[in-house]
C-alpha cells in the first residue's frame, strides 16, 4: 500500500512579473487503496496538483513523498505514477493492443505478463473485439477508453490519476465506467485520484472527496460529511444542488439568534474551526465579525399551517413565509421563499403541497453556524 | 430543397478565368501550337503533326539531363526531408531563441534564386572563393569547373542550403501545433525519445511531409537559376538538367518545334508527379474528415 503525502505544496506559472500562482501552500495524505475525487471549479488548480503528483509539474515550493521516500524531484517514469488526461491520447497508427501494450514494453514486461494484463484489461473495459484496431481510426469515445486503459494496464502503479478522464463518454455509459473503475480498484491498493469538477460524479465515485478552490484544500472528507458539514461556505454552496442556504445570525455572548428566536448556544470551548482541530485559546469570538446559519435547502421543513406543539419557533414549521415561484426539477420541486428579506431556497419532494404563503421551520440538529465565512459548530 | 438556379455566378468568375486565360493558357495553347508546326514565320507554317515529339524522345542529350534530373530529385528529397525533420525536431520551441532560431532558419528561402548560384559560384572558387580554397589547404583536390562530379556536389550542396529551411519551416510549424498533452502522456507511459519520434510526432507530420515532398520535387525538377548562374550546366554536360537543356534548344539552337514538344513533355510529367502527391494527400484528408464523422 502505497502512501502519498504532499508537504506545503505551492505552485507559480510563468516568472517575474507574469507570474502567476495557482497554488498556495497544500497539504494532504493519500492512502492507498482509498479512491478519492479532487473536486473544485474550472482554474482551482486540479490538474496543476495531479501533475505535480505524477510529477509533470515540479512544484515551486514543497514536498512529495510516496512510502516516505521523497520524490519531488524525480520524473513521471520513475515514480510509477499511471496518469489518463482530459483529451483522449492514442498512438494513432499503432493498434488498440499495441496502445496497451506501450507503457508495459517501456517498462520491459516479459511477453506472457504483457498478454495477461492487456486481456485482463481489455475485458474489463469491453475492448476485446477492438484490439487489432489501429487506434487513430476509433471514435473519440473509445479512444478515451483506450488511453483509460493504457493508464490502468499496469497493475503495480503507486497511483492512479484521472484527470477528467471521462470527459469524451457518453453520460450513460460515464456511469458504467465509473462502476468499472471502482471495481478495478478494488483488486488493487494504489491510490486512486479520480479530477472532476461535476459534483454527482465525485460523490458517486470516491470515498473522500477533496474540495478545492482557488488554489486552496477547503475540506477532505467521506461525501455524506461534506454533505452535511461543509467546512467553509464555498463547500456548502459547491456541493449540493441547489447549494447551502445562508443566513446571518446575531451573537450575544455565546448565544446565537435568528430573528429574536434563540438558536444555539456556541460551546464553552471551541476546539475545531472549519474541520480542523485548533488550540482552544486562540479562539476568540470578538474577532469574528459575521455569523451565519448555513442549511441545505433538503433540511428546511415546510407546512401550511404553523405547528403549536412546541415552543421553539425554529424546531417545527414557525416561520410565515411568502413562496416567490417553484421549479421543478425531476420528482422534487424547488420553492423559493423570502424570510426576512433574503431569499431561501427549499427542496420539497413533488407530493408536497404548496400555498402562497407558507410556514418553514430549521431543525437545529441540521443547522451549521459559521464564523466569517468558516464552520464553528 | 430546390435549389436556386442563379448564372450570375459565372459573371463573377470571369475576372479570374480571365487572368488565367492570359497568364497560363493562352501561352501554353501557343506551345502546342509550336510543338505540332514547323512555323517560319507568321504567315508560312506546315503541320508536321507528331514528328517533333518523336525526334525529342529519340534525343539522346535529353536522355542523358532525364536521368541527370531523376538522381539530382531523387538525392534532394532523400537529403533536405531527413534533414529538415532533424533541423525543426532540434529547434528550441520556446520563448525568444524559438523566434531567433526560425528567422535564421528563413533567410536562405528570402535569397533570390541568382544571388544564390552568385553566392555559391564565387564561394566555391579556388582562387578566391572560401569554400573553394579551404578544401583546396586541405589537400582535397577539389575544382567544380573542370571535375563533374565536384560540379554534382557543389549544386546539390547549394540546393540542401537553399531549400532545407522550406522542410523545416513546414514540419516545425506541425510540431508547434502538437498538444504538449501527447509528450506529457508519453512521460507517463515512459516513452523513449525515438519512441515520442516514431510514435507521437512523425505520424503528426506524416501531412506536411507529404506536401514538403510534393514541393520539393516540383522544385528541384524544374531547377534551372541557380545550376545556370554556378556551373552554366557543365563541365560538359555533368549539370544540364531538364529546363536548362529546354533553353538551349528554344534560345539557344532556335529548335522552336522540338523545344515546344519537350515542352509539353515536361509539363505533362510534372502534372502527374503534382496530381500522384495530391492525390495521396487528399485521401488522407478524406480519411481524417470520416474519423471525424464517425465521432
Amino acid at each position: 500500500m502505497a502512501t502519498i503525502r504532499l508537504g506545503q505544496i505551492r505552485h507559480a506559472y510563468g516568472s517575474g512579473r507574469t507570474t502567476e500562482e495557482v497554488l498556495f501552500g497544500i497539504d494532504q495524505v493519500f492512502e492507498g487503496g482509498q479512491a478519492y475525487a479532487l473536486l473544485g471549479p474550472s482554474g482551482c488548480g486540479k490538474t496543476t496538483l495531479l501533475n505535480i503528483l505524477s510529477g509533470l509539474l515540479r512544484p515551486t515550493a514543497g514536498v512529495v513523498t510516496i512510502d516516505d521516500k521523497d520524490v519531488t524531484l524525480l520524473p513521471p517514469e520513475q515514480r510509477n505514477i499511471a496518469q489518463v488526461f482530459q483529451f483522449p491520447i492514442v498512438y494513432e497508427n499503432m493498434s488498440v493492443y499495441n496502445n496497451l501494450a506501450f507503457p508495459l514494453r517501456a517498462r520491459k514486461y516479459s511477453h506472457a505478463a504483457m498478454k495477461q494484463a492487456i486481456d485482463r484489461i481489455a475485458e474489463v473495459l469491453d475492448l476485446t473485439d477492438l484490439l487489432s484496431y489501429k487506434a487513430g481510426k476509433l471514435s473519440a469515445q473509445y479512444k478515451q477508453i483506450v488511453s483509460l486503459g493504457r493508464g490502468l494496464v499496469r497493475a503495480d502503479v503507486n497511483a492512479i490519476l484521472l484527470d477528467e478522464a471521462l470527459t469524451a463518454v457518453d453520460p450513460y455509459e460515464k456511469w458504467l465506467f465509473r462502476r468499472k473503475l471502482k471495481q478495478i480498484h478494488k483488486q488493487y491498493p494504489h491510490v486512486m485520484i479520480y479530477v472532476t469538477h461535476d459534483q454527482s460524479e465525485a460523490l458517486t465515485f470516491a470515498d473522500k472527496v477533496i474540495v478545492m478552490n482557488e488554489g486552496l484544500v477547503l475540506q477532505t472528507d467521506a461525501p455524506e460529511l461534506l454533505f452535511e458539514k461543509p467546512a467553509t461556505k464555498f463547500v456548502g454552496y459547491f456541493i449540493g444542488s441547489p447549494g447551502m442556504n445562508f443566513l446571518p445570525v446575531r451573537r450575544e455572548g455565546v448565544k446565537l439568534s435568528l430573528m429574536n428566536n434563540h438558536l444555539c448556544s456556541l460551546p464553552a470551548k471551541i476546539s475545531k474551526v472549519g474541520g480542523q482541530a485548533q488550540a482552544a485559546s486562540r479562539i476568540d469570538l470578538k474577532h469574528i465579525k459575521n455569523w451565519e446559519l448555513g442549511i441545505r435547502p433538503e433540511y428546511i421543513t415546510l407546512d401550511l399551517k404553523p405547528n403549536k406543539t412546541t415552543r421553539n419557533a425554529l424546531r417545527s414549521a414557525n416561520f410565515k413565509v411568502k413562496v416567490m415561484n417553484v421549479t421543478q426539477l425531476g420528482s422534487t420541486n424547488i420553492v423559493k421563499v423570502i424570510f426576512a428579506g433574503h431569499e431561501l431556497l427549499i427542496k420539497v419532494t413533488e407530493a408536497t403541497r404548496l400555498a402562497e404563503t407558507v410556514y418553514i421551520g430549521f431543525p437545529p440538529d441540521k443547522i451549521c453556524i459559521y464564523g466569517d465565512g468558516v464552520l464553528i459548530a | 430543397m430546390n435549389k436556386t438556379k442563379n448564372q450570375k455566378a459565372w459573371l463573377l468568375v470571369l475576372p479570374v478565368f480571365a487572368l488565367v486565360a492570359f497568364s497560363a493558357i493562352i501561352p501554353l495553347m501557343t506551345v502546342v501550337n509550336y510543338s505540332v508546326q514547323d512555323i517560319f514565320g507568321i504567315d508560312d507554317r506546315v503541320f508536321v503533326g507528331k514528328e517533333w515529339y518523336q525526334e525529342i524522345l529519340r534525343d539522346e542529350v535529353l536522355h542523358g539531363a532525364f536521368k541527370r534530373q531523376l538522381i539530382f530529385s531523387a538525392l534532394v528529397l532523400l537529403i533536405e526531408i531527413p534533414l529538415g525533420i532533424a533541423v525543426a525536431l532540434s529547434l528550441p520551441r520556446r520563448g525568444f531563441g524559438s523566434s531567433l532560431a526560425i528567422t535564421l532558419v528563413a533567410i536562405p528561402l528570402l535569397v533570390p534564386w541568382n544571388v544564390v548560384g552568385t553566392v555559391w559560384q564565387v564561394f566555391a572558387r579556388t582562387d578566391i572563393g572560401l569554400g573553394g580554397s579551404l578544401l583546396l589547404s586541405f589537400g582535397i583536390d577539389y575544382n567544380y569547373t573542370s571535375n563533374p562530379f565536384d560540379a554534382w556536389i557543389t549544386v546539390l550542396i547549394m540546393d540542401i542550403w537553399h531549400w532545407t529551411s522550406l522542410v523545416v519551416l513546414l514540419c516545425f510549424a506541425r510540431l508547434q501545433s502538437i498538444p504538449n498533452v501527447y509528450y506529457q502522456a508519453a512521460r507517463i507511459d515512459g516513452a523513449s525519445l525515438w519512441s515520442i519520434f516514431r510514435f507521437i510526432q512523425l505520424p503528426k507530420m506524416k501531412e506536411v511531409l507529404l506536401l514538403a515532398v510534393l514541393l520539393r520535387f516540383i522544385d528541384s525538377f524544374l531547377i534551372y537559376t541557380e545550376p545556370f548562374v554556378l556551373t552554366g550546366g557543365g563541365p560538359g554536360n555533368a549539370t544540364t538538367f531538364l529546363s536548362q537543356y529546354l533553353t538551349q534548344l528554344a534560345v539557344g539552337q532556335f529548335d522552336l518545334g522540338p523545344a515546344a514538344a519537350f515542352s509539353i513533355i515536361y509539363f505533362l510529367i510534372i502534372l502527374l508527379f503534382s496530381w500522384l502527391f495530391f492525390t495521396a494527400l487528399t485521401s488522407q484528408q478524406e480519411e481524417k474528415l470520416e474519423k471525424t464523422r464517425e465521432n
